[in-house]
């Protein structure tokens, strides 16, 4: 349904498809400033513009879908009934891992929006007027693309304004690289939006990669320090790895599909592979006795665990604090890292005809969450406590994945990106007034100083622990409830998780914020408050951060209810989700004790914190009680270490062996072939030297061989 | 008749210009070489904008632009009236024009060349006469093997290319230029002779059986034979395999080239990993495929296998060179194989992937080239332990590298994308290759990464580091990158954008064009064994018998059909006539 009706939509689907266009138009004009030398403070110009623009659009998107749903919506049945039908009709469209049909009208037309044509699958006479003839440029207007270009933008719009102030020295000058950071930025979001509105999976793919070019150049940008530019190398590589299933499975989707479907259906569309996924369920792949679902599911998995850094391609976002503090926030916490999650909710009709992928989703996030919370416990570096858990947090979500509630994902993926982009703005804010010093046990006691950040980085924190009426509780408490129906055990898993998120961001919190005032050299003189371009977008992030919970949730206050009993699940957020390729999901009804098991440990998490580190202690407590423990995680696992002997020395080793071979091996080869006209060339030169008497001997011989022949034949001379 | 003109005058001006150059002052020369690059290049784009008009007068997929045809040498009883060899004979005619498939590449060489005659202007200050024209000389070389018609007029063009690339590595090399030379010349020159041999087996087994009393070379008779049997093909495919693999270069048969691209003047490697590579290849695509199919298909699978072993091979040992030149030439040993991965997937999708490769290769290699001799002749070396940091330095110069080494490592929105994508595509869908050689090419993609990221690490970032006395400014050079320099770039720069937004440009030409010269041919000998229903669906997409069926998995096991079908024939065709013929055919007559 989602802009079919062009009449009543505001924009024609054409306008909205301009979106990713503007920043980049925005990003080549800050390149010209570069080419030209121009002033390189006017460089965030053109690409804030071009991003405001953007999310103009994205908004007037998100609220013109509304508008047509609601029109076509209200009309049949009011909304608290459709729950229930929908859910159960979603239980039934599991089964059969065909979700739109199940999920009534929804996707009866088509919201793909086709630009033009892209690349030829080569000729075919049979088929050459269809439309599987070509890859097109399409894009996919339904409320999943809705909600995503809905916060990206914003936010991404929010990050924008603060690198105003953030990508500046003291004075006010912008740093070295100003233009350059802006017009990178400017591409990252055009390539997101790519990625988020793309119709096929080929344009996805683009938009993935495109991201993922970004995120390079991004960590990159302090290109002079070898850390970022080994950390970019190694965002970039280790993406590639996950990219590279990802590639396998579009190859395997593609082939798997063509078995099913209507000439003139290109299996690459998402239409189509939406109308068609559950065929793989059943059907063998021919590869380790997987259903063709399962084997599609987990290659496009790789792709997600690559992107979204999950265990075991985690090991790269860490590193990717290398960047400026803003990227970190936008590219490395608020959007980029979240499109893993929205590929595979994206492909939800595939993934709901493997059970086998789910579990596997399921597993490798929590081992995922439970591994990074540990990690980010015994950290001291601001950012990648930050970066540990926001790799817990997407953990979260790919189990929430894996639990087949891809709305409470996408719901946690949304609540997430206002706080975790407030908590790292918060976190560049202070270092930006520390002089780059971001160790939190160089300074403490900084609330006297930076009174604005801290009230901002109570909100985040508390968001992110799931503190009760803010943002992340009511999205968080979601997923657990979807574990919880799952297998209880998961549940559990990820309410220690949850404990010990809450523990581990307060600890940070404290040292930084709490505690006698401590600064480190670098902070100079007189460090103050950043300035109002930065706090803005900051009050902006903050307030998304308590109120974005509450689209999720429904009210009904009914007299009697006590306290979170007026909050039911399953609000504005999942009914507007719900037009999209997506569906209705069954919400968990799991009961209200849950919501209050999970209020007691976030509180149990922050209180432990405060009681442990709540005057920021010089010397770490938890290390002296845990002792070995603390440091292995403090030393991360070792993973990298495990990582480096296991994959890269033997690979680069190969790579010393086969350059060995090369010289001596191959060529050897080929010169021994070489050899032998020339070994031949000499025995016999050494025929023709011109020495008369070799020639005679020559003829003595041969002549007497002649006459040993002839006799030996038996024939008479003459 | 004027394309015509035009297609002549592509072949033979930069010959002239050449013999001209050698009478002109030293102080001229370039600029004038680079005049006569600048004029093949808008001949090159005005005869690619005939070739829509050409495809729909007819005969769409052999539509030729600017067709010639003469007789050149021929040996044989003469018509008295009309002065042609009509009996007993043989006639290597001089047929050009340029089609679908060669066009692209010639636009691609008529960029090239002038570019690289524009890049020499600051590094070439001794023979400089000498050095223009046998640039331009091998450029008639380039240009005359896309336009032949002729198989043997082919031949004769592919064998000249190497005696002006011969003096241009062996005289204005790099230290080892002599060496390099020599193996470059020797390498591919014995691998061609076999070819030769091929050549003229083909040629007089294709009088044979067409009955005709007059040999010739002709493409498209050659490529429309049928009755060569199986073992012939296989024999002849290998005899092609000699001369086109070397070329390509194919692994193993690819050590020559790192020395020779080292070596070679910036020009030198330009213009051989650029044009010169794409040879073989497009030896492959054009003769070995149509011309003995049969041979392709049963050697489909050692190719597929060596194409991936060359991807891997080669992108490893990118990964542990020190000399960044070096690298970038064994990229083109792993790109290559990507190249050849397409084409013996024998799908639609991967020929015209394929030749995508070819030019997109071209563009991104050649333009890496162009940097690293930008490099070079700031910093005398190329060793990565010795330079770093240089986007601090060079930051025109890193923008261009940063994109040439993404095109390279197909970054979706750029050209390589589209034809590593389509490529590796192809052979995963291939029914003749399958989906392992796809999982296994793929790695590509990521070890492309690896390498690639690895010496713009080493190159632009971190500290910067310069060897002593460096950047070396006194032949007038800017620290970064001058308006020379960048204009060399730029128009580069522009095509790995534009064809990666929109490939169609090439495509919409090109995939008729395969499929009429190409894929057919390999479709019919495919079909030969099984009647005409199977092979619709094996080579358009396939599938479709399932639908109506149950559920079967689409996944049918055709490499199996494959191998016997081609078994049979083979056994068949054991006593294939070899030498019966030669003098039949002379008797045949009309």
């Amino acid at each position: 349904m989602p802009l079919a009706d062009v009449t009543t939509s505001y924009l024609s689907p054409g306008v909205y498809s301009t979106l990713p266009l503007w920043p980049l138009l925005g990003a080549i004009l800050a390149g010209i400033l570069i080419a030209l030398r121009a002033k390189a403070q006017w460089a965030h110009w053109p690409v804030v513009l071009g991003v405001l623009v953007s999310a103009a659009l994205g908004v007037t998107f998100f609220f013109d879908l509304e508008k047509q749903h609601g029109a076509g919506h209200e009309a049949d049945e009011p909304v608290a009934a459709n729950v229930e039908h929908d859910a159960t009709a979603h239980e039934h469209s599991l089964e059969t891992g065909h979700g739109e049909h199940a999920a009534g009208d929804h996707l009866e037309h088509n919201p793909t929006y086709e630009v033009y044509d892209w690349i030829s699958l080569g000729a075919e006479e049979s088929l050459s007027e269809a439309n599987d003839h070509w890859l097109t440029v399409s894009f996919y207007f339904d409320g999943l693309t809705g909600i995503m270009l809905l916060f990206f933008t914003v936010v991404s719009l929010l990050i924008m304004i603060y690198s105003i102030g953030y990508m500046r020295d003291h004075h006010g000058h912008p740093e070295r690289g100003y233009e350059r950071f802006f017009a990178f930025m400017g591409v990252f979001v055009f390539s997101m939006a790519m990625l988020v509105m793309a119709g096929n999976f080929v344009l996805l793919y683009l938009g993935w990669e495109l991201v993922g070019l970004c995120s390079y150049l991004l960590i990159g940008f302090y290109y002079k320090r070898p850390s970022a530019a080994a950390a970019a190398k190694k965002a970039f590589i280790v993406n590639r790895i996950g990219d590279f299933g990802f590639a396998l499975g579009i190859f395997a989707l593609y082939m798997f599909l063509r078995g099913y479907i209507q000439p003139g259906e290109n299996p690459l569309d998402y239409a189509v592979v939406f109308k068609y996924a559950h065929h793989m369920a059943a059907a063998p792949s021919g590869f380790l006795g997987m259903s063709q679902a399962t084997l599609v599911g987990l290659l496009l998995m790789c792709g997600a665990l690559g992107k979204s850094a999950q265990f075991p391609l985690y090991v790269w976002l860490p590193d990717a604090m290398e960047g400026p503090s803003p990227v970190s926030a936008l590219i490395h916490a608020a959007t980029m890292v979240t499109a893993g999650i929205y590929m595979v909710a994206r492909c939800m009709p595939i993934f709901a005809a493997s059970q086998v992928a789910l579990d596997v989703i399921i597993t490798l996030g929590v081992i995922g969450a439970m591994l990074t919370a540990t990690m980010a416990m015994a950290q001291y570096d601001m950012k990648r406590i930050l970066a540990y858990s926001t790799i817990s947090q997407l953990a979260y979500m790919f189990v929430a994945l894996g639990c087949a509630a891809p709305d409470s994902a996408i719901f946690h993926v949304f609540t997430h990106s206002w706080f975790k982009a407030l908590l790292f703005l918060g976190a560049g804010s202070v270092m930006h007034q520390m002089g780059g010093i971001i160790d939190i046990r160089k300074f403490s006691g900084l609330r006297h100083i930076l009174p604005k950040t801290y009230a901002v980085m109570w909100v985040g924190c508390l968001a992110l622990a799931g503190f009760p009426l803010f943002a992340g509780f009511w999205s968080k408490d979601e997923i657990v409830h979807a574990a919880f129906e799952r297998h209880t055990l998961v549940g559990v898993l990820l309410l220690i998780t949850a404990f010990l998120t809450a523990y581990y961001t307060f600890r940070m919190f404290f040292m930084c914020f709490h505690g006698k005032l401590k600064l480190p050299a670098e902070a100079g003189e007189h460090p103050h408050e950043s300035p109002r371009v930065m706090i803005w977008p900051l009050y902006v992030l903050a307030l998304g951060a308590i109120f974005t919970g509450y689209l999720g949730v429904s009210f009904h206050g009914a007299v009697g209810e006590k306290f979170l009993g007026i909050f039911k699940p399953h609000g504005f957020f999942h009914h507007y989700i719900a037009q999209s390729s997506l569906g209705h999901t069954p919400h968990a009804a799991g009961g209200m004790w849950l919501m209050y098991v999970s209020m007691v440990v976030a509180l149990a998490g922050i209180g432990l914190a405060w009681l442990r580190y709540g005057k920021a202690p010089e010397e770490e407590p938890d290390r002296k009680l845990l002792g070995f423990v603390w440091d292995l995680w403090n030393a991360k696992y070792c993973v990298d270490e495990v990582y480096d002997y296991v994959f890269v020395r033997p690979l680069r080793g190969l790579g010393r062996f086969f350059f060995g071979t090369d010289n001596y091996g191959v060529d050897g080869i080929i010169w021994f072939v070489a050899a032998v006209p020339r070994g031949a060339g000499y025995f016999l030169h050494l025929l023709q030297r011109g020495v008369l008497q070799t020639y005679a001997l020559c003829m003595v011989i041969g002549v007497a061989l002649l006459l040993l022949l002839w006799s030996w034949l038996d024939k008479p001379i003459g | 008749m004027l394309d015509a003109f035009g297609v002549n005058l592509l072949i033979f001006l930069p010959l002239l210009a050449a013999v001209i150059i050698c009478f002109m002052p030293e102080r001229l020369v370039s600029r004038f070489a680079l005049a006569i690059g600048g004029v093949t290049f808008v001949v090159a784009l005005g005869l690619w904008l005939r070739l829509p008009a050409a495809m729909a007068a007819g005969d769409e997929g052999w539509a030729l632009v600017g067709e010639c045809q003469a007789e050149w040498i021929a040996v044989g009883e003469k018509d008295p009236d009309t002065g042609r060899v009509i009996n007993n004979g043989v006639v290597l005619s001089y047929h050009v024009g340029f089609d679908a498939i060669s066009l692209p590449l010639v636009v691609l060489t008529g960029l090239l060349v002038p570019l690289s005659v524009w890049c020499s202007f600051n590094a070439i200050r001794t023979r400089q006469r000498e050095y223009y024209a046998w640039l331009l000389a091998l450029t008639t070389g380039m240009f005359g093997v896309f336009a032949a018609r002729d198989l043997l007029l082919f031949y004769i063009f592919f064998e000249f290319t190497l005696v002006p690339l011969y003096f241009l590595i062996g005289i204005w090399g790099g230290p080892e230029r002599r060496w390099a030379a020599t193996k470059f010349f020797i390498y591919t020159f014995v691998g061609s002779v076999l070819t030769f041999a091929g050549i003229m087996y083909l040629a007089i087994r294709a009088a044979q059986i067409e009955h005709l009393s007059v040999i010739t070379f002709d493409l498209r008779l050659l490529s429309a034979l049928t009755e060569l049997t199986t073992a012939e093909q296989s024999l002849l495919f290998i005899a092609f395999f000699c001369g086109f693999a070397i070329k390509v270069p194919f692994f193993p048969l690819h050590t020559w080239l790192p020395l020779a691209h080292t070596e070679a003047p910036t020009a030198g490697s330009v213009l051989l990993a650029g044009v010169l590579l794409k040879l073989g290849t497009y030896g492959f695509l054009r003769f070995s495929l149509p011309m003995v199919p049969e041979g392709a298909l049963a050697w489909a699978h050692p190719m597929g296998v060596l194409a991936i072993a060359g991807i891997i091979y080669g992108a490893l040992c990118c990964w542990v060179q020190r000399d960044v030149k070096k690298l970038v030439a064994y990229s083109s040993v792993s790109h290559l194989g990507f190249c050849m991965l397409g084409m013996f997937s024998l799908l639609p999708i991967g020929l015209s992937g394929s030749v995508l490769y070819m030019i997109n290769h071209g563009i991104s290699t050649g333009a890496l080239f162009l940097v690293v001799g930008m490099i070079y002749e700031r910093y005398h070396t190329r060793d990565l332990e010795q330079i770093g940091g240089l986007a601090r330095k060079m930051p025109i110069m890193a923008f261009f590298f940063v994109l040439f080494v993404l095109s390279s490592i197909g970054l979706p929105g750029l050209n390589g994308f589209v034809s590593e994508f389509t490529v590796l595509f192809a052979a995963y869908n291939s029914e003749i290759l399958g989906r392992w050689y796809g999982v296994l090419g793929a790695t590509g993609i990521l070890l492309g990464a690896i390498y690639m990221l690895y010496a713009v690490g080493k190159v632009l970032f971190g500290p910067v580091k310069e060897p002593e006395g460096t950047p070396d400014l006194s032949t007038g050079l800017k620290p970064d990158l001058n308006a020379r320099e960048i204009a060399i770039l730029t128009p580069l720069a522009i095509l790995v954008v534009l064809l990666g937004v929109a490939p169609r440009i090439i495509t919409d030409t090109l995939d008729p064009a395969l499929e009429v010269q190409v894929l057919a041919r390999v479709r019919n000998v495919a079909d030969s064994g099984e009647g005409v229903t199977g092979v619709a669906h094996r080579f358009s997409g396939g599938g479709h018998e399932f639908l109506d069926g149950s559920d079967t998995p689409t996944d049918p096991p055709p490499l199996k059909r494959w191998a016997t079908q081609i078994d049979d024939n083979s056994l068949a065709d054991e006593d294939a006539p070899l030498a019966a013929g030669d003098t039949q055919f002379i008797e045949g007559g009309h």
